[in-house]
């Protein structure tokens, strides 16, 4: 369902409507986990997909009643890696045809947010390991998984965050400049998404469907810059308008959901653009991937460190493209933005060897360097989201035809 | 200036290369030239070695959120001295 589409407002309104009608917090409880229920309903198209989420939902659970009690910790490693291999699986990644029969992919099962909420079980899972205080209960765990608020697209939001809602069960505490700043973020969002994102697409589709057509130079150049920013300019108005709907409706509702956005075409490098851009995603990785493992190699390897802090860069950055998608493009994306963090980094200790601390100062506040940098990024980042909406051939396809023109 | 400040003071001087470095409760990482994601986890693991504690991935994380600053990851360092003492 898209959030800037007329059915999504009037259940939104609908429901919100009959949550601020209810004064007792336990019916608030039932009644959103209906209202969530409701949601999926029109989300998940057959039953097998429902057996999987069932399966997803219960048995994600189990391991996290297992993680909080005295087992062997690599049996909870154990039985997390499973649901990853079975959210591979799931996802039909495109790997898995060198290792399991290519009819066992041939699968109907269709999980809008599956990837969100293998994340959001697995920093449940490390943090219970870590005796990190959480407050688990089973119909707590399930809405968390399953809000119609950040199902489809997240953010990402930590369990504890969402369990303070989920106990006091509070709406939007009635101060009128709040609500008010939550009805404007929800319609900056439907300009966003249902306009400004509408507009971009249109403009990309006539651009990457005109360039294999026959024409002048100079028309084929023309086409392929459209091409080439619109699909950025459409997925940041999409991805963020998207992100100001749920963001305004879930506050509405009482719950403060974590930004995603940041000005991210503003970041002045790879690094500087992934803590603007999906923020929720980016500090899951950098917390649940980047730091655990960057902390197991240097408390044993010392030696290491160096090597590891870029090796591990590059892994996280391809983590996040994989996470994309199932094929072979959002690998490339995430190569690219490997390599560019990686550059990043190696680029950042260069400085701060030659510069050192005030050096580096008057460097990173430097207008003209910001400049540069940004733009650099911006071009950057334009690159290698050609490879994010299609099939990697056409894509490859497409910058052939330019490359053989220009020779 | 109390001891664990002082430590963890000597900690953030050597890991920035930075021997005025003065640090107060109000400094985050924007004020530190270089305090990037690689260098916050330098941090932490430098600290665990030196004060003898251990943090949790939360917690680490919990550090880099807007809300927090110099002050709160010095509160938070000596709950957990005060919890290896009582042990």
């Amino acid at each position: 369902m898209n959030p800037s589409s007329l059915p999504f407002l009037v259940f939104f309104i609908v429901a919100l409507l009959i949550f601020s009608s209810l004064s007792r917090p336990v019916h608030r409880r039932y009644f959103l986990s209906a209202v969530n229920l409701g949601f999926l309903v029109a989300l998940i198209p057959n039953w097998q997909s429902w057996a999987s989420l069932v399966a997803f939902i219960f048995g994600s659970y189990g391991v996290l009643l297992l993680a909080r009690r005295k087992v062997p910790t690599w049996l909870v490693v154990l039985s997390a890696a499973a649901f990853v291999v079975g959210f591979l699986f799931l996802k039909k990644y495109v790997f898995l045809v060198f290792l399991v029969p290519a009819s066992l992919l041939d699968h109907a099962v269709e999980l809008i947010g599956i990837s969100y909420m293998l994340f959001k079980f697995l920093h449940m899972a490390v943090d219970l390991r870590q005796q990190q205080p959480l407050s688990l209960t089973l119909f707590g765990y399930v809405n968390y998984q399953l809000a119609f608020f950040t199902l489809i697209a997240g953010p990402i939001q930590r369990f504890n965050d969402f369990q303070k809602f989920w106990e006091t069960m509070a709406p939007d505490n009635g101060d009128l400049r709040e609500t008010l700043s939550a009805w404007n973020r929800i319609l900056n969002g439907i300009l966003k998404m249902g306009l400004l994102a509408v507009a971009a697409q249109y403009l990309y589709e006539w651009a990457a469907g005109g360039l294999f057509q026959p024409q002048s130079t100079q028309a084929l150049l023309g086409r392929f810059a459209i091409y080439f920013y619109a699909y950025p300019v459409y997925l940041y108005f999409n991805f963020s308008g998207y992100t100001d709907i749920v963001l305004g409706c879930a506050k509405l509702f009482g719950l403060r959901l974590p930004e995603n956005f940041d000005r991210p075409y503003l970041a002045r490098n790879v690094v500087d653009f992934w803590n603007r851009w999906h923020i929720t995603l980016t500090t899951w990785v950098r917390d649940y991937v980047f730091m655990t493992s960057y902390k197991w190699v240097v408390e044993r390897f010392r030696w290491l460190a160096k090597g590891a802090g870029y090796a591990l860069t590059f892994s996280a950055l391809l983590i996040v493209g994989i996470w994309h998608g199932s094929t072979l493009n959002f690998v490339v994306f995430g190569l690219l933005h490997g390599i560019g963090a990686m550059a990043t980094q190696m680029y950042g200790a260069l400085l701060k060897s030659r510069l050192k601390q005030s050096g580096l100062k008057r460097y990173n506040q430097n207008q003209w360097i910001r400049g540069v940098a940004m733009a650099t990024t911006f071009h950057f980042v334009c690159v290698s989201f050609l490879f994010f909406p299609a099939d990697l051939q056409l894509t490859l396809d497409r910058l052939q035809i330019v490359a053989d023109r220009l020779r | 200036m109390d001891d664990s400040r002082e430590r963890v003071q000597t900690i953030f001087r050597d890991l920035f290369e930075d021997d005025e470095l003065i640090l107060r409760d109000s400094m985050t990482a924007h004020d530190v030239e270089g305090w990037d994601s690689l260098a916050h986890i330098n941090l932490i693991i430098a600290i665990e070695s030196e004060l003898g504690i251990r943090f949790a991935a939360a917690e680490i994380s919990g550090l880099k959120e807007p809300s927090q600053n110099v002050g709160t990851f010095l509160e938070l360092i000596r709950s957990k001295l005060r919890g290896t003492a009582a042990q």
